[in-house]
């Protein structure tokens, strides 16, 4: 990893941090001034080499693009797929594809749906399965902004091309119900319009605000009239504790969430929140304690 | 009953960031959406901070920004953050194959100035605006340009520092005290326990300054509900960056 002119070579320094390539005499003097990163251990970037249990974190695409194909795993070719699908919110969709590795802890239901969602686009399909048929189809509609009849001709004429046997959704909206099918869920709360209160809990069914008098419903401007079954105002909650379990599902960001444990930093400088007070606070105040 | 938290690594440690926007395109239409995430600080920084991993947990409509009233739409995620923390969840682990019961604490907020003053109940404006210094704010109205300005930073000099006698340099006077002393987070909880919380827009009534210690209180947190949100050493909600307006 040496430039053209040899002279130049990274800078281990703990200012430079292998980011910049300097003349041999000047990444001496940082090294005098500043000192050597404690955290380069393997001098991978200056000719060593990286044993097997040694990582690069180089962060950006590489480690994202690893923890999506781990969610993926069908093929190599399926990768340059999975790439393009990162920059938007479908990656979320692959890493609950993961799912499915871990049966026994998930109900019939969902274990039916899975299992129809593997299923190999027709039979001897080795690159695509329904799952990722229908996902690189509607990506490629809606960046495209195809319109809903344009796709549901392709999907035809789709069923017709391919082998006997393949299982491409028929319609866009089942193509629709499949990819839904991946989301949590998310719960629609009513609430005053003036901000008073939720209704939810004890004043789940009441149709005015307990407090200001105002109707739940939206109130038609014009005529008055009270628009029962629309709301005046709603909040979404997308409920924490069923994206933490999904999270947790995916082994690879299962393991990521142990990082905070091994990584403080050693040598005094702050580089994540786990070097704060803050955090030494809470790890002092409640590592144990009986209730 | 055993109460595990940092001996578990897999606990998750989490801010929480609010800011509003307007959704729309076209600047005509004035209209505030307030979307309240999560950050998971467990994850290592190259991951913490991707737009994938943080996560959406409330939206909040418009058309006006909620204000002080964000406490009621904040509910429902303040009730499974207290679950989290109280009684914790059954989650499976696919990194280790293995059930384990999951905790979570929330342990600041990310936000700007005005959001800070919304989240946390004080005020952020006028003659007591600093929430830190609280009733020993500094302040001083200015007559011609209409406006307070704050000039009481002298304060934190150390005691015979040559600042402290340059008049002409600052505000015309002597800085002869000292650092005000902040309050801890339940001194402020035990003088707010009594605080009746007034929701809503509408029918406001003006409040009067009867009590002086708690003036500058506009509401009881809902954060005071998290068990441990009193337990700081000073309020913990972290500013990002200020606005100046």
């Amino acid at each position: 990893m040496i430039a053209g002119d040899s002279e130049n070579i990274l800078c281990p320094c703990k200012d430079c941090r292998n980011l910049s390539y300097l003349h041999t005499e000047i990444v001496y003097e940082h090294i005098v001034i500043w000192g050597m990163d404690p955290t380069y251990t393997t001098w991978f970037h200056h000719g060593e080499q990286l044993t097997n249990n040694e990582k690069q974190h180089d962060g950006g695409p590489s480690e994202i693009l690893n923890l999506y194909k781990a969610a993926y795993a069908q093929d190599a070719d399926s990768g340059e797929q999975v790439e393009e699908m990162l920059d938007d919110g479908f990656s979320n969709f692959l890493e609950e594809a993961e799912a499915p590795q871990v049966e026994e802890r998930l109900d019939d239901d969902m274990i039916n749906f899975l299992e129809e969602a593997q299923k190999p686009l027709y039979p001897g399909c080795k690159k695509h399965v329904k799952l990722s048929a229908t996902l690189v189809l509607y990506k490629h509609k809606v960046m495209n902004r195809w319109s809903d009849n344009s796709f549901n001709g392709l999907l035809s004429i789709l069923r017709d091309m391919l082998p006997e046997g393949n299982v491409i959704p028929d319609s866009i909206s089942s193509a629709r119900k499949l990819v839904k099918s991946f989301d949590n869920e998310y719960e629609k709360i009513h609430a005053c319009k003036n901000d008073c209160c939720l209704f939810r809990k004890e004043i789940e069914g009441v149709e005015t605000c307990p407090k200001c008098g105002s109707s739940r419903w939206q109130v038609d401007k014009q005529t008055q009239k009270v628009r029962k079954g629309i709301p005046a105002k709603v909040l979404r909650y997308f409920p924490i504790i069923p994206r933490f379990k999904r999270m947790f599902g995916s082994s690879e960001m299962s393991k990521q969430f142990r990082w905070h444990f091994t990584n403080k930093s050693e040598d005094g400088n702050m580089r994540h929140p786990v070097d704060s007070l803050a955090w030494e606070m809470i790890d002092k105040k409640w590592p144990f304690f009986f209730q | 009953m055993a109460f595990f938290f940092s001996v578990e690594p897999r606990n998750l440690r989490l801010g929480l960031a609010t800011d509003g926007f307007n959704p729309f395109r076209t600047l005509s239409s004035k209209y505030s959406c307030w979307p309240v995430m999560l950050v998971m600080y467990n994850l290592p920084p190259w991951i913490c901070m991707r737009r994938e991993n943080i996560m959406l947990t409330l939206l909040i409509p418009g058309p006006k920004q909620p204000g002080n009233d964000i406490d009621v739409f904040l509910q429902p995620l303040i009730e499974d953050l207290q679950e989290l923390w109280n009684r914790g969840t059954n989650v499976y682990d696919a990194f280790t194959n293995s059930y384990f019961n999951l905790k979570a604490i929330l342990m600041w907020t990310i936000n700007d100035f005005p959001a800070y003053g919304n989240l946390a109940g004080c005020t952020t404006k006028g003659r007591k605006a600093c929430p830190l210094c609280a009733e020993n704010t500094c302040s001083l109205w200015l007559t011609h340009s209409k406006k307070f300005s704050y000039m009481g930073h002298r304060r934190f000099l150390r005691p015979h520092h040559p600042y402290r006698t340059k008049k002409k340099w600052f505000d015309g006077n002597n800085e002869s005290g000292g650092k005000p002393r902040i309050l801890n987070g339940s001194q402020i909880a035990s003088s707010l326990k009594d605080f009746r919380n007034d929701w809503g827009k509408y029918g406001k009534k003006k409040r009067k300054k009867d009590n002086d210690s708690v003036y500058m209180w506009k509401k009881r947190s809902i954060f005071f509900e998290l068990s441990y949100w009193e337990v700081r050493i000073i309020p913990n909600f972290n500013v990002i960056f200020i606005i100046n307006k």
